[in-house]
């Protein structure tokens, strides 16, 4: 049954197309012939959900089976949430209009701790009980999955089966096993397909284990309650890019949405390992996909969707090997169709910024540097194999190309930080303005107007720096004046951005949480926290209340630094990369010692042997 | 080559705003493999023009947009090639080639509405247009860009009837439109309330088409029973 959406409610909230559905690509099936319902839900707004690829790829994979039907489901903004508690209509999927509540799967993409008060919030607007633990057989099961879910822990209560890793394989595999639960015809039991799909390689059923705890509040032991669950669970993995199925007629929305292109990626995994970016371990090893495969992809996606813009992505673009052959081809196709090529995440030299004047003929777009730290000392602490000589370079060499907007990225309140290395990204600004000087007037790009953007530190489990403890709220904001006075005193017509410290507080209280936040959660979401990651709804004081209410000390999870020897609220999760990788790595860093990329010398951090083999590097 | 179009909006996607209409239109004819000429210079844009904007909520089945195409296409193949490569809800309803210049948001002077409407005491709908029309000047506020004024829509309410479908209101009405003296359906809703002392709310509007008078040099308002013709009229084409 659907839901009805009256005329009055959708005039009355912003962009109502969100709730629409209907665009061009999306799947139409008759749900009455699909075995498996799943609603594909994203905890935040519509133009936030739809421009996610692990969305799209998934939505594409599922909806190739005809047993199968994946529906989208985004949070209700604010004013239609309130529509619909008022008129008690519950959570509904985008292709259908039905109610989330009889699906069979309801599945959720965890890409930002900062979102999980809006799963729960989700659920809650489904009419589906909250707690794992209260829900029937009259209830859809409820996974998670994507890069939170390496720490699943804070959201254990709430989640049915957490799925480690990349999901286009395994989710299959669940979908399977549910089929053949749904149509056993003896007594179906909820936990009797939960403990079975426990054993599915890269699924998490955390009500299965049992988490006991020291008196300090650390973790003693993880361990399974149930003999056929594994004790250690192990990221999944596609082997093979090229032949992974990648969606080429991908959802065309209406409105607009933040990355409203296609996105073409390149590859997963990075080679740099950069020691504060939890990306660049857990999605190790790296694999390409080759040109052949990437053109044609590209120029499916185009003549399927009829995108003007079309972008490659990965974790650092211009480490891929045939980055050069593949853009020649590339620039081609695009000027033939009249798309356009965006290329972010693309080191500055001479290569790219020739490249970006080839593909973007239209504006010049802004170009982004991410030094993330002031000092070489610091670099070299985060691993972060730049130097000054290069960014000065590479802003020289924009400058001179004609490029005057400039976005700086740092982040402050990294390990060891002191205030020189604050001072420091000031010196790098004035260098940066020094060069720009020197160029003769009649040469450079008018209004050179340097932003600089510096986020708070938020150290993440998985990394080289998950023990250690975070900056408190009032170091950081000590940074960020003293960082706001130092930029004005290079010159007033910086921009400067910065992260609000008290939200990184909270996300790195979530990042490396425990079951015990569960509790916490909850009470946080029934004082109202909801799109925390907006700033026009982020309440602080709510979730301060909701810690002491439930006796929890928030500092315990953000701003301890913890011992190599303590067990982790994620040792039970093995993303590929050895504990004992990172401790190396991470007394590497204390000793300012960078560490080579993957490419030029293996580091051993543990992946090649956990896919059987050599990384495809 | 140029071709004049008329497209209509169904329910599905009377909540998309003009810019969205847009887009869709871009994006439309990239998959249906017609090239669309360019402008030139630092920011090409395609060369689209639309005869009007559609209102949020609004349902149509006479909207109009000119395109110039690099290539040669027949008409037939364009009308077939675009409804295959446009979502369900929008569609292109009849095509001709275009052979004279005229700026399409120029020549537009009214619109053909159907607008439902209810009020809480549903009167006799007879009297709201009666008053309507016997009025002389109708007074409303209209928002502009620059602020708010106080406009008279009688002089461009050309045409008025009505009739009662249970407790809902139909208003069939031909109003000002284009560049110069545009009502909007809600605006024109707001007069007659004002006019027969009943607040009406609209429940749906349709806009059935829209029209160009012939007399461009006339600056008399057009009053009722003139005969009016539609952009895709051959002597406008």
């Amino acid at each position: 049954m659907k839901v009805t959406l009256y005329d009055s409610m959708l005039m009355s909230v912003e962009k109502p197309a969100r709730y629409t559905g209907g665009e061009w690509n999306m799947a139409v099936k008759n749900p009455e012939k699909a075995d498996v319902r799943f609603a594909f839900c994203f905890p935040d707004i519509y133009e936030v959900g739809m421009s996610h690829l692990g969305m799209k790829i998934l939505y594409h994979v599922l909806n190739r089976r005809d047993d199968t039907y994946c529906e989208r489901v985004f949070a209700p903004w604010v004013d239609m949430e309130r529509l619909m508690r008022e008129k008690g209509i519950p959570l509904f999927a985008l292709e259908t209009k039905e109610p989330v509540k009889n699906f069979d799967i309801v599945g959720f993409t965890l890409q930002y701790e900062m979102s999980y008060t809006n799963v729960l919030n989700m659920l809650d607007l489904a009419g589906i009980p909250l707690l794992s633990e209260e829900r029937d057989n009259s209830h859809p099961f409820v996974c998670a999955g994507g890069p939170c879910a390496c720490n699943p822990e804070p959201l254990a209560d709430f989640i049915d089966f957490f799925v480690i890793g990349e999901g286009e394989e395994v989710i299959l595999e669940i979908i399977d096993l549910y089929k053949e639960w749904k149509n056993s015809d003896t007594n179906r039991n909820r936990m009797g397909f939960l403990e079975k799909v426990s054993s599915v390689d890269g699924v998490y059923v955390p009500s299965l284990y049992k988490v006991s705890y020291n008196d300090d509040f650390t973790v003693s032991e993880i361990k399974p309650r149930f003999a056929g669950a594994p004790e250690i669970i192990r990221k999944r993995i596609i082997k093979n890019l090229n032949e992974a199925d990648f969606p080429e007629e991908i959802i065309v929305p209406f409105i607009g949405t933040v990355h409203d292109r296609i996105m073409l990626e390149l590859f997963r995994g990075c080679i740099r390992g950069c020691r504060f970016c939890q990306a660049g371990f857990i999605y190790r090893p790296v694999r390409e996909k080759n040109p052949e495969t990437l053109y044609k992809q590209a120029e499916g996606s185009i003549n399927k969707t009829g995108y003007e813009e079309i972008s490659l992505v990965s974790l650092s673009t211009s480490d891929y090997s045939s980055l050069k052959e593949f853009t020649d081809d590339l620039i081609k196709l695009t000027e033939q169709k009249k798309v356009n090529l965006s290329l972010p995440s693309l080191r500055v030299d001479n290569f790219s910024l020739d490249l970006m004047k080839k593909a973007q003929k239209v504006r010049k777009s802004g170009l982004t540097f991410a030094p993330e730290a002031g000092t070489q000392r610091l670099r070299n602490v985060i691993n972060k194999g730049i130097t000054e000589e290069d960014i000065v370079k590479s802003a020289e060499l924009a400058f001179n190309g004609g490029w005057s907007s400039i976005k700086l990225y740092f982040m402050i309140g990294l390990p060891t930080e002191t205030m020189d290395d604050i001072e420091g990204i000031a010196q790098l600004l004035q260098k940066i303005m020094d060069v720009y000087k020197k160029i003769p007037k009649d040469k450079r790009p008018k209004g050179f107007q340097p932003t600089v953007s510096a986020a708070c530190f938020v150290p993440k489990p998985f990394t080289p720096f998950q023990w250690f403890g975070q900056d408190t709220q009032k170091m950081l904001f000590e940074k960020q004046d003293f960082l706001r006075k130092k930029l004005r005193e290079v010159s007033k017509s910086i921009i400067f951005n910065w992260h609000d410290a008290r939200l990184s507080f909270l996300e790195a209280v979530l990042a490396r949480g425990d079951r015990r936040l569960g509790k916490v959660l909850l009470n946080a979401w029934r004082k109202g926290c909801r799109f925390d990651g907006w700033n026009e709804h982020f309440d602080y004081d709510s979730w301060m209340k909701a810690f002491s209410e439930e006796n929890i000390d928030p500092s315990f999870y953000a701003n301890r630094t913890r011992e190599f020897s303590e067990k982790l609220p994620w040792d039970h999760i093995d993303m590929g990369v050895s504990k004992k990788f990172l401790e190396r790595e991470c007394k590497r860093a204390y000793e300012e010692k960078v560490t080579t990329n993957c490419r030029t010398r293996c580091s051993n951090c543990g992946i090649n042997s956990f896919i059987g083999g050599i990384c495809g590097i | 080559m140029e071709i004049r179009f008329r497209f209509g909006r169904g329910e599905e996607l009377k909540f998309i705003s003009h810019l969205d209409i847009l887009r869709l239109f871009e994006r439309a004819f990239k998959r249906a493999g017609i090239q669309v000429a360019h402008s030139e210079g630092f920011n090409p844009r395609p060369r689209i023009v639309f005869a009007q904007p559609m209102p949020l909520g609004l349902t149509s089945e006479g909207e109009f947009a000119d395109v110039e195409l690099d290539g040669y296409i027949d008409t037939a193949g364009f009308i077939q090639r675009m409804n295959s490569s446009l979502p369900a809800g929008i569609n292109v309803i009849e095509a001709k080639v275009k052979n004279r210049k005229s700026n399409l948001m120029g020549i537009i002077d009214a619109a053909h509405y159907r607008i439902s409407v209810k009020a809480v005491n549903m009167p006799d709908i007879g009297y709201a247009v009666s008053s309507t029309v016997n009025s002389s000047e109708i007074y409303v506020i209209k928002k502009t860009k620059s602020g708010e004024k106080e406009v008279d829509i009688r002089p461009f309410i050309y045409e008025l009837s009505a009739e009662k479908d249970g407790h809902t209101g139909i208003f069939n009405v031909i109003l000002g439109a284009g560049q110069d003296n545009n009502i909007r359906p809600e605006l024109f809703i707001e007069g007659v309330s004002k006019a027969s002392n009943t607040p009406f709310s609209i429940l749906a509007m349709h806009r059935i088409m829209l029209y160009c008078s012939k007399k461009k040099a006339d600056p008399a308002p057009l009053t009722a029973g003139k005969v009016w013709i539609t952009p895709m009229d051959d002597s406008l084409l």
